[in-house]
């Protein structure tokens, strides 16, 4: 019998988790975004013939500390060229408190953002998008659909070491209608804290 | 003449005394430095194919690789699990192979963290760029920790566990695999 549970168990811990495809459209969301300022905010009704960025950050993780001065400065760039840019927190607070409204909002002061810092008030962002870790960026093209998925660049240690810089490159490919040379890539991030299902029923 | 004597043999025997004091509190320190010491303790860069390599040569019959960060939560969290799977299953063959992806530059903050969780075994911190590192591991594998990857006597892979473990869960998967080796 035991044998049988293991069995089962592994299964289900070796079953893919949910992941957005490129090529996808964005997934739906039942429920909106609140900004730090308190508004809300649609994806679904985000339109941008020149794309639009979405990106899963925190304040804690040292990854997402690494890359936040060069992602500020990217989305308030691709603001100015007309990209729609909205960056996510879809940890739990009560699992990490750094991540609470409050030193998101410090946060989104210190570095200047131009875009909305969005509280993913039930994790189900991170969920449909099949995110996993901050932090982690999918952008897409102006037929909404994703053209590209994963890390800034390959270097989040040393900004002077990058040698790819993978999101701006697959940004400005899309822009000019060009094919996006690496279109996924993986890297080292804190798991997302998810907050815990209150109802299935919530979800996709 | 006597006198003068009896003075040399004293400050000889002062003096072996002295050296005598002076080598047992070294060895003394030494002792130290490995187990309490956080600057005793090995934590070796690695790559990808080296912890791959690690895992094929090690005789052991289960072997467990844990990827972990000192600012990861639930890493933190599980990691005293590990380390008490390892002191009930290492006469059985449990190999455990603990690999930090903390930045480099935090290696202090890695060294602190381990010396107060008394690891007196050698460890590793990644060093490769992320996307190979996380390829060679293994294909499903995000990027995001707590991971730990769970192999047989033979070096295949078994487990892949993209979350954190309970001492539970973890026993159970160590057992698991002792089993399925015969």
């Amino acid at each position: 019998m035991k044998s049988v549970f293991t069995a089962m168990l592994s299964v289900l811990v070796a079953a893919p988790v949910f992941a957005l495809d490129i090529g996808e459209s964005m997934p739906k969301v039942r429920n909106s975004l609140t900004n730090i300022d308190g508004t809300k905010i649609s994806l679904d009704e985000m339109k941008s013939d020149k794309g639009i960025l979405v990106f899963f950050t925190c304040n804690h993780c040292p990854y997402s500390k690494a890359w936040e001065a060069r992602y500020t400065k990217l989305g308030n760039e691709m603001m100015k060229k007309g990209v729609k840019v909205v960056a996510i927190n879809s940890n739990d607070p009560t699992k990490q408190k750094e991540d609470d409204i409050g030193p998101m909002k410090d946060k989104a002061k210190r570095l200047g953002m131009k875009f909305p810092y969005t509280v993913d008030e039930t994790s189900d962002f991170a969920r449909s998008f099949g995110a996993t870790r901050t932090p982690e960026f999918f952008f897409f093209n102006g037929e909404g659909k994703l053209a590209y998925k994963g890390a800034f660049d390959d270097n989040a240690e040393n900004a002077k070491g990058v040698k790819a810089n993978y999101l701006r490159d697959a940004m400005t490919a899309t822009m000019n209608k060009k094919a996006v040379k690496v279109a996924e890539t993986k890297s080292i991030g804190c798991g997302i804290k998810f907050r815990e299902r209150r109802r299935t029923a919530d979800i996709y | 003449m006597n006198a003068s004597k009896i003075f040399k043999i004293a400050i000889v025997l002062v003096a072996v005394f002295v050296l005598i004091f002076v080598l047992a509190q070294r060895l003394h320190q030494k002792s130290d430095l490995a187990t309490n010491d956080p600057q005793g303790l090995l934590i070796t860069p690695i790559k990808a194919e080296d912890i791959l390599e690690i895992v094929r040569k090690k005789s052991g019959k289960v072997t467990v690789v844990n990827f972990w960060a000192t600012f990861c939560g639930p890493c933190v969290e599980e990691f005293p699990h590990f380390i008490e799977a390892r002191k009930e299953f290492q006469k059985e063959g449990m190999e455990l192979v603990f690999v930090s992806l903390d930045f480099q530059s935090d290696i202090e903050e890695v060294r602190r963290f381990l010396a107060e969780q008394r690891v007196d075994f050698e460890t590793f911190i990644k060093n490769q760029p992320d996307g190979d590192f996380i390829k060679a591991m293994h294909p499903e594998w995000s990027g995001a920790i707590p991971v730990t990857l769970v192999y047989n006597a033979k070096a295949e892979l078994k487990y892949f566990i993209p979350k954190a473990l309970t001492f539970e869960e973890l026993k159970e998967k160590i057992m698991a695999v002792l089993k399925s080796n015969g």
